[in-house]
């Protein structure tokens, strides 16, 4: 396979390895009232999808950056890739101005 | 200046420190390299970056990139993190000179004892490196550099001329591992040059 870095363009995947769902990003808050159920899912429970899947990669044996991969599980087919620092970012501005 | 009891020794012991040339490729293990490395801080600043690219004399290395100045020259090596090389015998104390220079809005640390710098020379380098690397040697000129693997050896390679002048970096630990490794390669090469 190889994974469209979107700094450093075409790369192996090889240089790669591989985390899991890119939902690890939303950790929950420790401090809530429900933080042991919240992170019991987080921890043990993920979909497993057919189809389409946003899935974290780290740049191991490259510039050492994570990347949010959406990637076909059926076919492999990947249709895309973006920095995971730029999504979480995004995230926590969204949870900040509450929209 | 720092007062030294002990001698320094290279990555390589001899014999295995003088260059190897294989057919018109040679090896060189470069012992006299100060390494440091700069990442970033949140508190980064544009005023940082300037002290940083007066330090090194040249703008700092975009993505990919590397540059040199008169004294140093630096290489991007991740999202706002760079290497700086420079001469060990002038410069040993490069990360403390980096650090005093830029200020608290980056992280230096030295590497001088973490990496060997070999030097490939030769005509025709491209196809040694099509033998140890996945990356796209023949798209590489003057001034890319790129990490990645060779030998299942984290490494950067960087290009000082295009296919003829390389320098390498790996772990100090698997200098000799790679010193092999490019040699073998050297030797392919230069074997199918004789066809």
């Amino acid at each position: 396979m190889i994974i469209p870095h979107p700094l450093l363009g075409p790369r192996d995947a090889q240089e790669f390895t591989y985390l899991g769902d890119a939902s690890l990003l939303n950790r929950p808050d420790w401090q809530a009232e429900n933080a042991d159920a919240a992170f019991y899912d987080y921890q043990y429970l993920r979909n497993n999808p057919a189809g389409v899947h946003r899935e974290l990669w780290f740049h191991e044996q490259g510039d050492r950056s994570w990347l949010i991969v959406t990637r076909n599980t059926v076919t492999h087919e990947i249709l895309g890739a973006e920095l995971a620092v730029d999504v979480a970012r995004d995230m926590s501005t969204k949870t900040e101005t509450g929209v | 200046m720092c007062e030294y009891r002990l001698s320094a020794v290279a990555a390589l012991s001899p014999p295995n420190r003088e260059p190897k040339p294989v057919g018109s490729f040679q090896l060189t293990e470069l012992t006299e390299v100060s390494i440091a490395s700069v990442a970033s801080r949140n508190t980064f600043t544009e005023e940082c970056g300037q002290s940083f690219a007066q330090f090194i004399g040249v703008d700092i290395p975009a993505i990919g990139q590397f540059v040199r100045g008169a004294v140093h020259s630096a290489f991007w090596s991740a999202p706002g993190q760079w290497f700086v090389l420079s001469s060990h015998n002038t410069n040993e104390e490069l990360a403390g000179d980096l650090k005093d220079a830029i200020g608290s809005g980056v992280s230096v640390s030295e590497q001088n004892d973490a990496w060997t710098c070999f030097e490939l020379t030769g005509s025709g380098l491209n196809s040694v490196f099509e033998r140890l690397a996945g990356f796209d040697v023949h798209s590489f000129s003057t001034g890319d550099v790129v990490r990645t693997t060779i030998e299942h050896m984290g490494c950067f390679v960087l290009c000082l001329e295009t296919s003829n002048l390389f320098q390498l970096l790996v772990a100090r630990s698997y200098a000799r591992a790679m010193s092999h490794a490019v040699l073998q390669a050297f030797q392919s090469s230069a074997a199918l040059e004789k066809v």
